[in-house]
Formats: C-alpha cells, structure tokens, sequence
C-alpha cells in the first residue's frame, strides 16, 4: 500500500447497502458519504454489508456471510433473544450493531473516563420522548436499556412497572444493587434524544444523547463534590461510529463483543411479558 | 384594607425560619412586622427574636394571646403542625401559614377544614412552588391552551441543605449530621420513601394534582404505585398510575454540588419542562418552558420565589377575608393526595428485593 493509495480510499472496504423496507437507506448512504478513505460502495461482492435490523436480522446477516461478507452491519437491530449463537455461526465474519443512543460516541467515552463513578451510581434513570409515529414505547425502552449496559453497567434484572397507551416505566438493578428506571412517553415534541442521570452518594453524571441519524453532539457530564467534568462534545453520528467500529475490527482484526449484551437485554425485555412487579 | 403592616407569631424558628422566613419578610417590611418568635427552646426564641428585635413567647399560647400577633406562621416540626394550627385558628386569627405538609394524616387534614369552616380563619399551607411565578405563568398558559398531561417525571438531585442555609442566612441552629442507612431494614426503606414524599416529593404533588385533574366530583384521586426504592444515603425513586397516568419520581440527597430541581410535563402535543431554584436561597422564581410543534415559550425567571408569593398571599387573605382564599377542600385534597402516595410507596418498599 503506498500513502497515496490510502489517500485515494483505493484501502477502503467495499460495501453494499441492502435495500429493505424500514432500513433508512438514505441515512446510511450519507453515514458512508462522510468516510470515503474508509468505505467505497460497491456491487453484490462487497466486503460490507449494511443490513436492516427489522424482524428475521439474524437471517439476513447469514445471508450476507454466505456471500462472503467479512463484515456486516445491522442499522436498529430488534430485540432477538436468540442472538448470542449467531457470532458463532459466522465465525468469519464480524457483526456489528448500529443502535440509537447505544452506538452514541459519548456513551464509549463516558463509560471509560468515568468508569469509577459509574460503578458507585444507586439510581440510573433514564429517559426519553418518542414521537407519535416513532417505535414502539417497548422498543424505546429496549433501545435505553442497550445504552445503560453501553455505560459499563451490568443489568440483573428488569420489569415493566406500567404501561399505558402514552407511557411507559420499567424498573430493576444492576448487578451492584443499583436501582435502574427506565421510562418513555409518547409526545410530538420528542427530539429523538436520550437523558441519562446517575446518583451516587458523592457524584452525579448526567448524559444528553441524540438519536442515530443525528451530528448534534451529545453532553457528558460529572459532578462531584468540589467541581464538575465535562466530556469533549464528538460532532459524530452514531451511525457513523458503528461503521467506523466495523472498520477497525476488520482491520485489526479484533473481534467485537455487542451480541452478549444484546441478548441479554433482549432475554431481560422480553416483548412477550406484560406489567409485572417494580 | 389593613394599612399597617400586619403583626406576625412565628412557632418553631429552626433553619427554615432562619434561612427562608425571615429572609423574605425582611423584603416585605410594609406588609409584615414580625411581632414573636416561639420555640421549645427558649434559647433558640430569644437569639432569633434577638436579630430582629421581635419577643420571644415562652409557649405556643403565650404567642397567640400577645394581640399584636395578627397572623401566624407554623414552622416547627411536621407532627405538631395540625394541633399548633387549629389553636391559632381558634385564637381568632386573621390568617394562618403552615409549612408544609400541614397535617400527616386525612383525619388531621379534616379537622383543620373543619375548624376553619368554624373560626372562619383561612390558612395556607408553605407549599412554595404553587406560588411560584414561573409555574403559575406556566401553567396558565399550558391549561389556557387545553393541553392534558398523559406523563409527569419529576428529578430532584439536591447538594447537602446547609450549603444553601448557610448562603440564605447565618444559621445559629446547624444540622446534625446524619449516618448511613441500613436499606436491608425494611422498615428504614419505607420510612425513607415515605419521608421522601411528605418532606421532598410534596413540594411538586399539588402541581401534579392540578395538571393530572380527576374527572368525578368531588375529586377521589385514583393512584397506584407501581414502583418503589429507597436509595443510598437517602433519596427515593416512585411510580404511580395517576388517573392512568405515568408519574415518575425521583429525589436523592448526595455530597455533589449540583442542584437539580425539574418536573416535566408530557401530553400529546407539547411538552413542559419546569426547573426550580433549590430551597432556602432567594434565587428568583423557576424557570419554565413549554414547547409545542416548532417553537418553545419562556416563563421567568422571576426575581423572587413562592417564598414572597406565599407570604404576599396571606396578606392578600387576612387583609380582605378568606373570601379571597384558595378553597380548604384543595389543600385536603392535596394532603391526602401525598399521604396515600406515601403509604402505598411505603407498603411496597418493604417488599422491595434490593439485591
Ligand atoms: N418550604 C421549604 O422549602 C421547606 C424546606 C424544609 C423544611 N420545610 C418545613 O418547615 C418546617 C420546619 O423545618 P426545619 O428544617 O426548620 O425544622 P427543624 O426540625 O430543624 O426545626 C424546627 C424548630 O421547631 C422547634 N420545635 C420543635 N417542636 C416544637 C414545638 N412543638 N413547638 C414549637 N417549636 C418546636 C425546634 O426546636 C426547632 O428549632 C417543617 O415542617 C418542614 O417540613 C420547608
């Protein structure tokens, strides 16, 4: 590779966005338009392949294995409670997820520059507001259950408190006894953002996450007894990072770990369970 | 019209007179000259009476018999509140003030109403942010333009209470410091959560009420508490179907230094956020923001708080009559209101699993 090939992109990773219905192709298109050194979009043989998370993603994803994709994409993947074999089942191939809020750059930063406070946190609550046509309030709360264990916080247990047509709240802990509350409401004045407050005895951290699609930068950050930190604002999709993940794991070749989590969220969420005790 | 200003009996002149009450009426001096200050300690009455060159009563009916008091402010610890409040009221009083809650139980609520359907002496209860002009603003606005509330989340994330007594006045009466809680304790958690909601979440209960209103007559508040935690070193986190309506509630005392006081409203098609200064300082009112379709309306801040709004409200009530005071049957329902939140996120507290 000579330097003038890597900056005409002639290194980047061929890629091919899968049309499918629900997948925001347009997002992605302009998501890849923003790493042309990284990516260059290609025919059926691509190296990459973007996937729509919607129902029957696992599918997808051994399709494009059996293609020969070395590496796959899945844009908002459902919750699938069978999911952490499926890594197994491509072994060479590299999945990774792009979810809302959960893929945010911030949410890496914050579970690493405040990995201490995090762990003394006894309450994270999160919160949001989802527009009338967004997903559903089932959905949202899946989507903010992904971004507390993206904090570093291993969730034990969680349960659908309430649920009304506007509104929902689950409830539950983390594997150190923290009490984790999870809420969203149905209002057309929704910004598609996350917001997140950790309460420890001593600190608290408060996190601003936009939604995936968007550059708006978030906000991070802790408060302790004598100051405050503030994390670097990072103008930067999370769409956008989850393909530049995908790009570093396909050239270092570390593998990813997301699907563990994932699965466990998804087995804690189950969408078949009604209200149960908080 | 009462051109002087108005005689005040303050009973119990812990931190919250120091720090809050006199603080304002030393900013009202032509509505109210405080006449005498009560404490079960008597070296407590006479170094705070002292600083203002007001006496000092040795006893609750030694106050009320001093004619100079025309209206009294109950400001001792909650469970003495209701009694101290009716012996006002039946020592023929132009008005009473108390402090929040103003009763612990329905049974008590229902005797003050009672007697102040007697005596014909109005009381108003200290629950400043009803008085709040950013949310009186705020909520005129929100209700003039007929938007219903489906989701209520409240955070209250407050630094150490000294840090702002100790900006809002010299306290002569510190703190004690208080130690760790044992939450294995079932009965520690329910009395947290329970504290929790008739001393920190009651501030906001009247304004859920108002924005959540029942549909009978008179009004029963449905509630069910679908959640509730104790937290480390002391706080709570609450659930509740209102009229099958979320609300959401958390509030916590921590060591960091960063006051967050919010409520925030939902309905379909707008939304409220409400972001109060902390207790105790003189920050001005809170400030208000209600977003629908593409834009988003400012209330305040105001320069003063529901501290002077509570205070200019008893003037306004013991210098025309109770005519012109907020309905009684309000400030039950409010009381009970928080006392059956309280109990019902006490009782589920116990059964909480915290590990
Ligand atoms: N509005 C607010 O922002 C706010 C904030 C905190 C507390 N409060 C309320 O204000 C009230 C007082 O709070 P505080 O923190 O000053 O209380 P506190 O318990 O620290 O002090 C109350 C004072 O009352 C005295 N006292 C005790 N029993 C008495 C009695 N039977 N008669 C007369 N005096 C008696 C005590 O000696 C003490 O000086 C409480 O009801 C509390 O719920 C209001």
């Amino acid at each position: 590779m000579t330097a003038l090939n890597a900056l005409n992109g002639s290194n980047a990773l061929t890629v091919r966005v899968e049309p499918a219905a629900g997948l925001r192709v347009a997002a992605v298109t302009a998501a890849l338009a923003t790493l042309p050194l990284s990516y260059r979009e290609a025919g059926r043989d691509a190296e990459v392949v973007v996937v729509s998370g919607e129902p029957g993603w696992d599918e997808r994803v051994r399709a494009a294995a059996r293609t020969g994709a070395r590496g796959v994409l899945v844009k908002d993947p459902v919750p699938l409670p069978t999911a952490a074999t499926l890594q197994a089942e491509v072994p060479d191939c590299v999945i990774v997820l792009a979810e809302t809020w959960a893929s945010h750059p911030l949410l890496r930063s914050a579970a690493e520059q405040f990995a201490e406070p995090i762990g003394r946190a006894h309450l994270i609550d999160a919160r949001s507001v989802e527009p009338a046509t967004g997903r559903s309030l089932r959905a949202v709360l899946f989507a903010q259950l992904r971004a507390v264990q993206n904090l570093g916080i291993g969730v034990v247990s969680l349960a659908i408190a309430a649920e009304t047509p506007s509104s929902i709240l689950g409830v539950g802990r983390s594997a150190s006894g923290a009490r984790i509350a999870l809420s969203a409401a149905r209002s057309d004045t929704s910004d598609g953002s996350l917001d997140l407050l950790l309460v420890g005895r001593a600190e608290t951290i408060r996190l601003a996450l936009s939604d995936s699609g968007a550059v708006r930068p978030g906000r991070a950050m802790l408060t302790s007894e004598a100051d405050a930190h503030e994390l670097p604002t990072a103008w930067q999709s999370p769409l956008r990072t989850s393909l530049l993940a995908l790009h570093d794991a396909l050239s270092t070749g570390t593998p990813t770990d997301q699907l563990r989590e994932f699965t466990e969220a998804a087995v804690l969420l189950d969408p078949g369970a009604g209200p149960s005790a908080g | 019209m009462n051109r002087e200003p108005l005689g005040v009996g303050i009973v119990g002149a812990g931190p919250v007179v120091q720090a809050i009450h006199l603080p304002t009426l030393a900013r009202l001096p032509d509505l109210f000259a405080v006449r005498s200050i009560m404490d079960v300690s008597p070296d407590v009455a006479a170094a705070v009476s002292g600083r203002i060159g007001a006496g000092a009563s040795a006893t609750l009916d030694e106050l009320l018999a001093d004619e100079r008091v025309e209206v009294v402010a109950i400001c001792s610890p909650s469970a003495f509140h209701a009694s101290q409040v009716i012996a006002a009221m039946r020592a023929g009083k132009r008005a009473v003030l108390c402090e929040k809650p103003f009763a612990t139980d329905r049974e008590q609520a229902e005797q003050i109403a009672e007697v102040s359907r007697e005596t014909g002496v109005p009381v108003i209860v200290g629950a400043m942010h009803t008085f709040d002009p950013g949310w009186t603003a705020a909520v005129t606005e929100w209700e003039s333009l007929g938007h219903e509330a489906h989701t209520i989340r409240s955070r209250v994330v407050l630094p150490p209470n000294a840090r702002f007594e100790t900006s809002a006045t010299e306290v002569l009466t510190p703190r004690p410091a208080s130690g760790l809680p044992d939450l294995d304790d079932p009965s520690v958690r329910a009395g947290m959560v329970s504290g929790g909601v008739m001393g920190l979440a009651v501030h906001d209960l009247p304004l859920i009420r108002r924005l959540l209103p029942a549909t009978d007559r008179p009004a029963t508040d449905d509630v069910e508490v679908v959640s509730a935690s104790a937290l480390s070193p002391w706080g709570y986190e609450l659930g509740a179907l209102v009229h099958g309506r979320l609300v959401h509630a958390v509030g916590a005392l921590t060591e960091q230094w960063r006051p967050t006081w919010e409520l925030e409203v939902l309905s379909d098609t707008a939304s409220m956020l409400l972001e109060f200064p902390p207790s105790y300082v003189h920050a001005g009112s809170a400030v208000a923001t209600i977003t629908t379709g593409e834009k988003t309306v400012r209330f305040g801040p105001h320069a003063h708080n529901g501290y002077e709004g509570e205070w200019r409200a008893l003037h306004a009530i013991a210098s025309s009559g109770s005519a012109a005071a907020p309905g009684v049957e309000t400030l039950i329902e409010d009381l009970v209101f928080a006392v059956d939140l309280a109990s019902a996120a006490a009782g589920r507290v116990r059964q909480e699993e915290i590990r």
